[in-house]
């Protein structure tokens, strides 16, 4: 690749993590699941001892978690390292903030939650263009408030 | 547009909502105006109004009075960028604010604390001076106020 194309690569893989906050904060799982992931895309949050996929999977289960709250996801500064032409790693820095009803709170009792952490990922260059091939969410800190 | 062409316009869209973040917080206005904005600009902020404030000249008054004694902080992320030719982009920014009023000025509803957040859906244009912001609404994820005495 030329550095041409590797910043080109860099730019399409920042604005497909964009897509992928955009997507999830307005529950657009059409948008999520042709924009931002490959098929076999795969989802792991070692926290809540998730690792679901592929795809269809993975999104039908973040489809009924999402059900009735409120998102908030922010990146930052990612560290991307095009590893391949079709190929490539990044890890991005992230807040977020969960809204949850009363009557449909996390953990049994949980109504917001501020996480900070990393998503550490790999990404596929498709002919559609690069998309997410798999995620894995570490966390820094989580904070836990209560229903009141 | 070449390709090297438009990933320096993507870097000078990206810097343009940074002075626009930069001077907003710093109460820049003639920053604000010469850098940021083009002269027809329209800024649409539904919580508060319904109407767009436009041309440059609205926003600005009603920014300018709506900043006067506040404080403010607002930070833009991950934002999408889609040139609709050489000269447009239609972009949207992922953002959080944080406003502090005083008693004396508070918000809307009597609260004198804010945190915000939401996206910036924005077109841009590319002017003889550089690319410019000729439209921006905002819109909300959550918003929360208090009254802080």
């Amino acid at each position: 690749m030329s550095p041409l194309e590797r910043l080109a690569a860099i730019e399409e893989i920042k604005q497909l993590k964009a897509r992928y906050f955009y997507g999830y904060d307005h529950k657009d799982w059409d948008f999520w699941r042709n924009e931002v992931w490959a098929p076999d895309g795969r989802l792991e949050v070692p926290e809540a001892n998730l690792a679901i996929g592929p795809r269809e999977t993975m999104i039908d289960w973040v489809i009924a978690q999402a059900a009735d709250q409120v998102s908030i996801h922010h990146g930052h500064t990612p560290i991307i390292e095009i590893t391949s032409p079709t190929a490539a790693t990044g890890i991005w820095a992230m807040e977020d903030r969960i809204y949850r009803s009363k009557e449909h709170p996390l953990n049994g009792d949980t109504h917001l939650v501020i996480g900070f952490g990393h998503y550490h990922e790999t990404y596929v260059r498709l002919d559609v263009g690069w998309r997410i091939r798999s995620t894995r969410l570490t966390r820094l800190r989580t904070i836990y408030e209560k229903v009141l | 547009m070449t390709e090297i062409e438009r990933l320096l316009a993507i870097e000078e869209i990206k810097q343009v909502k940074a002075k626009y973040f930069y001077a907003f917080d710093h109460k820049d206005w003639d920053m604000w105006r010469r850098e940021v904005w083009a002269p027809d600009g329209r800024l649409e902020v539904p919580e508060f109004r319904a109407e767009p404030f436009t041309p440059f000249e609205e926003v600005l008054r009603y920014a300018s009075e709506a900043a006067a004694d506040q404080v403010s902080v607002h930070h833009g992320h991950t934002p999408i960028i889609a040139f609709t030719s050489d000269t447009t982009a239609k972009v949207i920014w992922a953002m959080e604010d944080r406003l502090f009023r005083t008693k004396e000025h508070p918000l809307y509803d009597g609260s004198t604390w804010l945190h915000g957040w939401g996206h910036y859906h924005e077109t841009y244009i590319r002017l003889d001076v550089g690319w410019r912001i000729q439209s921006s609404r905002l819109t909300r994820l959550r918003v929360e106020m208090k009254k802080i005495l």
